[in-house]
């Protein structure tokens, strides 16, 4: 049975996702070997300063935006003598567990086409900014995790507009070895209001949609009907922690999801530098 | 652009199709309108057997006469409109010479397969002054209705575009599976096989790539729904998924980002990605962002599912209905020449289209993003 402190998960999600998790109990920092973080209210130094060597830690992406946060995480957890993984909860969705699941399968052939739409409304970021890498950072890792490679020519533009009250688009390109391909629209709203996303991965020999426009119930209250988004709930976080339990269990290495991350906060770099020259570069990855 | 409401009195308009050895799709199209009449089929006596047979196929279907020289018949049968549907390259010759003697042009995809033959075609439809239109789906109810909310006001001004126009066809072959040793697969030769399931596309001596043949749809979506010019266009395209495709160097897929005037981006993914990737013919979407609002439209919508014990394979699961989009195409046309009107997409729009595929595709040689002309 594997102990678990599981920090930055509060009620009711912490105790429906610890219902549905098998052979794990909960735990504090002191007694786990599992030691969960998704809340961002200390540095990685504080984090750690409690940390037990032999541990194995695991962090969200969203603690590590920005590779200066990464590498002090990692230097935290090098000097507290425990394991670190990075986790993008993003990648844990039963939809794109499902996607992956089908391109393991061989059923899909090879990833020739990776395409996503996300519409993000205004909580996370600043606006007058317009904070493109950041808000696409898990979209970023979902993809090259799918196409199991990173791009090796990367493209980026934005729409232009005055009015700050405005959505603004940014629709990041790139082309992966094997001519295969990717292309991602980001639209940040500056107000509040419903999200909208949609991935489309096409293989060789098959294909894999999921799309909010489906994946809406309809709600008749009035005049005009309103799409309900239907949501994955807490599986997300389920499928996490039960694979970083089982992982454990079976002494496997997540040492790689931290290359991984590199690998995506590298490539948010590019786009950064490709939205200022307005050139297409070719990466040497 | 026309209003929806028809425009079925008036004169009816003579109708010469010239060769139907591609699609008939569009001059079938066209008398679903009871304006349009078809009067008579004719092409070249020196176009090869299998086109004079395709010919006289069509001509009997309709009960009309087939006729071997297209200026003859055009002048004998007092044609009004000329239908072009034949191999690729020879598309701008017919329309052409259609035009020279004052008959107006209905032509199929795409409007040429060089720049310098759609240039004669542009500047022969100016000076003769008939009416042009280049055969599309910007009338499609889903897409009606976009533009019908962006016209209204709906979603504030145009911000984003993004297009998705994936057609699950097979081209003969997968990409992969021909035998070493084995010739590659002859483009023309593909075409005149698969025309008997109609899944030939782009036909003619040339081969020719998805975004060249199938571009001009989510690019006339594109031009309809913003009603602005692109600038800069970078691409990527491959052949992924057939081997016909890889044998003869052209995509079947391609990936199109592209700025245009006011700021505004858009992006359209393209391709003929199998018949296993959809069970009802693939996915044609269009995501609108605007200042106050955003659209997400299926193309295919309404439609109705149908299912049954021993189903074909590929026979679509989800049947559109109510698609008017050829009927309001030939009323659109019908309309311009009523009332010396402009048309749904015209040969400038055409011209403008096969630019940026052109563009599209050097970029995608080169992986660097394109900048497109200005027009005058």
């Amino acid at each position: 049975m594997q102990r678990m402190a599981l920090i930055g998960v509060d009620e009711p999600l912490r105790g429906a996702v610890f219902s549905r998790l098998h052979r794990v109990v909960p735990a504090s920092v002191a007694e786990a070997n599992l030691v969960v973080v998704a809340s961002a209210t200390q540095s990685a130094s504080e984090r750690l300063s409690s940390a037990r060597s032999g541990q194995s830690w695991l962090v969200t992406s969203e603690l590590c935006e920005q590779p200066d946060l990464l590498k002090e995480w990692e230097a935290a957890a090098r000097a507290a003598q425990v394991t670190l993984a990075v986790a993008n909860l993003e990648r844990f969705r039963p939809s794109r567990q499902l996607i992956r699941q089908q391109l393991d399968s061989g059923r899909l052939g090879t990833p020739v086409l990776i395409r996503s739409h996300r519409w993000i409304t205004s909580a996370r970021f600043d606006f007058q900014a317009r904070e493109w890498p950041l808000a696409c950072l898990q979209d970023l890792d979902v993809a090259t995790w799918l196409m199991s490679s990173q791009p090796t020519t990367l493209f980026a533009t934005t729409s232009q507009t005055t009015d700050t009250k405005s959505p603004t688009t940014c629709v990041v390109h790139a082309g992966f070895s094997g001519d295969a391909m990717a292309q991602w629209d980001f639209t940040l709203w500056p107000n509040s209001g419903e999200p909208y996303e949609s991935l489309t991965v096409l293989g060789s020999s098959g294909a894999a949609y999921s799309d909010d426009h489906d994946n809406r119930q309809l709600r008749f209250r009035g005049d005009q009907a309103e799409a309900v988004t239907a949501s994955e709930g807490c599986r997300p976080w389920v499928n996490l922690l039960q694979q970083f339990v089982d992982a454990a269990e079976a002494q496997s290495d997540w040492s790689k999801s931290v290359s991984d991350w590199h690998g995506t906060l590298a490539l948010s770099e590019s786009i950064r530098q490709v939205l200022r020259s307005r050139q297409a570069v070719k990466e040497d990855r | 652009m026309s209003e929806p409401e028809g425009s079925s009195v008036g004169r009816k308009f003579r109708c010469a199709v010239l060769s139907a050895v591609k699609h008939d799709y569009v001059a079938r199209g066209v008398v679903s309108h009871p304006r349009f009449e078809l009067v008579v089929v004719a092409d070249d006596s020196g176009v090869p057997p299998w086109a004079h047979e395709r010919n006289q196929e069509f001509a009997d279907a309709f009960q009309i006469p087939y006729v071997r020289d297209v200026e003859q018949a055009l002048r004998d049968y007092a044609v009004d409109v000329a239908i072009v549907s034949p191999e690729g390259e020879r598309h701008c010759d017919l329309s052409i010479r259609a035009a020279r003697l004052g008959v107006h042009v209905i032509q199929d995809k795409p409007v040429g397969t060089r720049l310098a033959d759609v240039d004669r075609l542009v500047e022969t439809i100016e000076h003769t002054g008939v009416k042009f239109l280049m055969w599309n789906r910007n009338f499609i109810p889903a897409i009606q209705q976009a533009r019908q909310d962006i016209a209204d006001d709906s979603i504030g001004s145009v911000v984003s575009v993004h297009l998705e126009f994936y057609f699950a066809k097979d081209a003969g072959v997968p990409k992969g599976t021909r035998r070493p040793g084995y010739p590659p697969v002859d483009w023309l030769a593909h075409q005149l096989a698969s025309h008997v399931d109609g899944s030939d596309g782009g036909l003619g001596r040339e081969p020719m790539g998805e975004l060249a043949i199938e571009g001009i749809y989510p690019l006339g979506y594109l031009r309809m729904l913003t009603g602005r010019d692109v600038r800069r266009v970078f691409a990527r395209a491959a052949s992924q998924f057939h081997q016909l495709n890889a044998d003869n160097q052209v995509e079947d897929l391609a990936t199109v980002t592209l700025e245009l005037d006011g700021g505004i981006v858009a992006s359209l993914a393209i391709g003929r990605i199998g018949a296993a990737s959809h069970p009802s013919g693939g996915v044609i979407n269009a995501r609108i962002v605007g200042s106050r609002g955003a659209l997400v439209i299926d193309e295919s919508r309404p439609s109705v599912g149908v299912y049954y014990r021993n189903q074909p394979a590929k026979e679509f699961r989800e049947r559109r209905v109510a698609n008017e989009n050829d009927f309001l195409l030939a009323d659109d046309f019908a309309r311009a020449i009523d009332h010396d009107g402009a048309t749904a997409l015209d040969v400038h729009a055409s011209r403008d289209i096969f630019l940026i595929c052109e563009a599209a595709l050097e970029s995608a040689r080169t992986g660097q993003a394109i900048e497109l002309p200005s027009n005058p």
